[in-house]
């Protein structure tokens, strides 16, 4: 896995698959237990005030000191994250202008809504301007609205030349990274562009509008493999191997004969969120994870 | 420098705003400093005894009135008939006198007379000090009523230096002062620390570039700012309402005063580092604060009363030195000769738990 400056990396993974464990060891907060890192140019050495000076880190539970106003965190982190004195100023017009709490810097933070929090604390994770930045799923909790806005900050700091590191539960999310990578169990098991991972799943995917999607979910999940099939709303998605034709007239014989009317079929482009939970399947199926239910 | 005054800043901040914190700082210490001597007083005034008078004289109701007449005792007359034993069962009286039927006559005849005197032995501290007293009451009466006291040769005169009247509070209220500043700020400090790792805030911490010993002098300076205005509070209630003041030079006692400071919120910030959950800390900082110096530290119970088996314990028990650095300053005022050897012990000792602090942090990571 490399990240390139001015890029923005997408970490994808079920819960538990070692997300925040990755981010962790490379902003150096975990002792790596195997394997090669190098960040910001140098192979070692993360725990120097060099390096940390260039990296910018977000936690999953960023924190800011509840007890403090929003002014006196933004003016403690500075200070350790090393802020020129001069530039404070501005960086904290800068950050109460993003996050919308213009005017309100004297208020303590631990009385705000979790979303505004979230700002406040993504401004104090950038306010140095690092090179490298780790955000572990930064947009948790924040609406749709506020993510957007998070979303064309992410996009100014990689144009400014920074390369940023993200993880998301949110898939519409990841279409807007360059790259993304899918991590199962501790292992990167796919890589490459939104497009590219798109591509990469083989087969085709078959939409179908049935009556009860459920029942037929379950049904179609218990006669073949299961992650074959995904439930989108009231959309059934099939994945299949071979062509698609053959494949949409064996599935719909098999769903009308268990009772279920199939009122549309159409073949689909695969989502991400369809490669994603094939990916994730697959992997429970070589009991690699353990199953949901 | 200027990092690890905006971390002290930061931390100042959240105390002040805090009021359980401040009640902890100031509140409680200036509350128990003004109690406690008062309550764990071990001399003994106003204790009930009962009398029993199987005589009835004229002799022997001048002997009772002898104890009568001491602020030690409290006569409470007991019918003959009923046994001494019910007034200790009944918890009315710690002791009993009982005076046999021919006091007034042999007092006249010019025998000695025995008296008994019975006392409930359950409390011995206690019990040995009303003994004394008791003995020192009957040879007052015999000087009284016969002129004479049967002296030897040699005659021991008894002066009592630096507390001359023998007030435990001069001697306990610098212990409890003691007690109080082992206590509340190095309290405070574990909590503080211990707040960052249960809340997370920590993580943000690490990844900054703010370095470990930066960090943690930071948040030591901070608890020495509490814990000097803790002092600088107890010091009022010690000379305005104990009325104790300097015995001498008091240069030793303030410069111990700071290193102390150092050395207790060294402490809290130290196991806080090591157990990053505040009620867990907050224990162990109570267990050890507390129990060591209360005990091991010749607060109420002479170091040299201390079994020899735990006595080396003493040695490193911080309190220890500050203890005899203040009763030096406060009663005998023996100045820099006397105390350097303990100044330098608790900057040592604060030194140390610094560096076990740091050895903690000083990688600013995780464990795995």
């Amino acid at each position: 896995m490399q990240i390139r400056y001015g890029e923005i990396y997408g970490l994808l993974g079920a819960n538990g698959a070692g997300k925040t464990t990755t981010i962790k060891m490379l902003c150096g907060l975990l002792e790596p237990s195997r394997g090669e890192m190098a960040l910001a140019g140098q192979a070692g050495g993360f725990r120097s005030r060099e390096v940390r000076q260039r990296i910018g880190y977000m936690s999953q539970k960023f924190s800011l000191y509840d007890d403090l106003t929003i002014a006196e965190n933004l003016d403690f982190f500075s200070s350790v994250y090393g802020v020129p004195h001069q530039d404070r100023p501005e960086k904290m017009r800068w950050i109460l202008s993003f996050s919308g709490l213009d005017g309100r810097q004297g208020q303590m933070t631990g009385s705000l809504p979790g979303g505004w929090k979230q700002r406040v604390a993504f401004g104090s994770a950038i306010m140095h301007e690092p090179s490298v930045l780790f955000l572990d799923e930064p947009t948790s909790g924040v609406d749709p609205l506020a993510r957007r806005a998070f979303w064309s900050m992410i996009n100014q700091l990689a144009d400014r030349g920074a390369a940023v590191l993200v993880t998301t539960h949110y898939l519409e999310e990841a279409e807007q990274c360059n790259r993304l990578g899918l991590m199962v169990a501790g292992e990167l098991v796919a890589e490459g562009s939104p497009a590219q991972i798109k591509a990469a799943q083989k087969g085709h995917v078959l939409e179908y509008v049935v009556d009860q999607p459920q029942r037929a979910a379950d049904f179609l999940r218990i006669e073949g493999e299961r992650w074959r099939v995904a439930l989108f709303g009231d959309r059934l998605h099939v994945v299949t191997d071979e062509d698609a034709l053959g494949a949409e007239q064996a599935t719909t014989a098999k769903l009308n004969a268990f009772g279920i009317r199939v009122f549309q079929v159409r073949e689909t482009r695969s989502s991400l969120e369809d490669v994603f939970i094939g990916i994730v399947e697959k992997a429970r199926l070589e009991g690699k994870i353990g199953a949901e239910e | 420098m200027r990092r690890i005054l905006e971390q002290t800043r930061k931390e100042l901040i959240q105390v002040i705003r805090d009021k359980r914190a401040i009640l902890m700082a100031l509140g409680l210490p200036a509350m128990l400093l003004v109690v406690m001597p008062q309550s764990i007083s071990l001399t003994v005034d106003d204790l009930p005894i009962v009398v029993q008078d199987l005589d009835d004289s004229t002799a022997s109701r001048l002997f009772i009135d002898a104890f009568r007449a001491s602020i030690t005792f409290r006569v409470i007359r007991w019918p003959v008939d009923e046994p001494p034993e019910a007034a200790f069962k009944a918890n009315t009286a710690r002791a009993a006198l009982i005076i046999p039927t021919h006091f007034g006559r042999d007092m006249a005849r010019g025998y000695g007379s025995p008296v008994q005197m019975l006392i409930d032995g359950s409390d011995s501290n206690t019990a040995q000090l009303v003994s004394g007293y008791a003995k020192q009451v009957a040879s007052a009466y015999n000087k009284g009523t016969t002129g004479t006291t049967q002296e030897g040769p040699v005659h021991a005169a008894v002066r009592l230096w630096y507390n001359p009247g023998r007030s435990s509070n001069k001697f306990y209220a610098p212990g409890i002062f003691v007690l109080n500043l082992s206590l509340f700020a190095p309290l405070l400090a574990s909590l503080a620390m211990a707040k960052e790792g249960e809340e997370k805030t920590i993580l943000q911490v690490y990844v900054s570039s703010i370095s470990a010993h930066e960090f943690l002098l930071g948040k030591i300076l901070a608890s020495m700012v509490i814990g000097l205005a803790q002092w600088f509070l107890l010091m009022i209630v010690l000379f305005g309402y104990f009325g104790l003041g300097f015995a001498g030079d008091p240069t030793p006692f303030l410069i111990a005063t700071v290193l102390y400071m150092f050395c207790v919120a060294a402490f809290g910030t130290m196991v806080g580092a090591a157990i990053p959950e505040q009620a867990s800390a907050m224990q162990a900082v109570a267990l050890f604060g507390f129990l060591l110096v209360f005990l091991l530290a010749g607060l109420v119970f002479p170091v040299e009363n201390i079994p020899v088996g735990v006595r080396w314990i003493s040695n490193i028990v911080w309190g220890r030195y500050y203890i005899e650095i203040v009763r030096d300053a406060l009663l005998q005022g023996g100045g820099w000769p006397a105390m350097w050897s303990r100044v330098a012990s608790i900057g040592s000792i604060g030194a140390l738990f610094s560096l076990l602090a740091w050895q903690k942090l000083r990688r600013m990571q995780l464990e795995a």
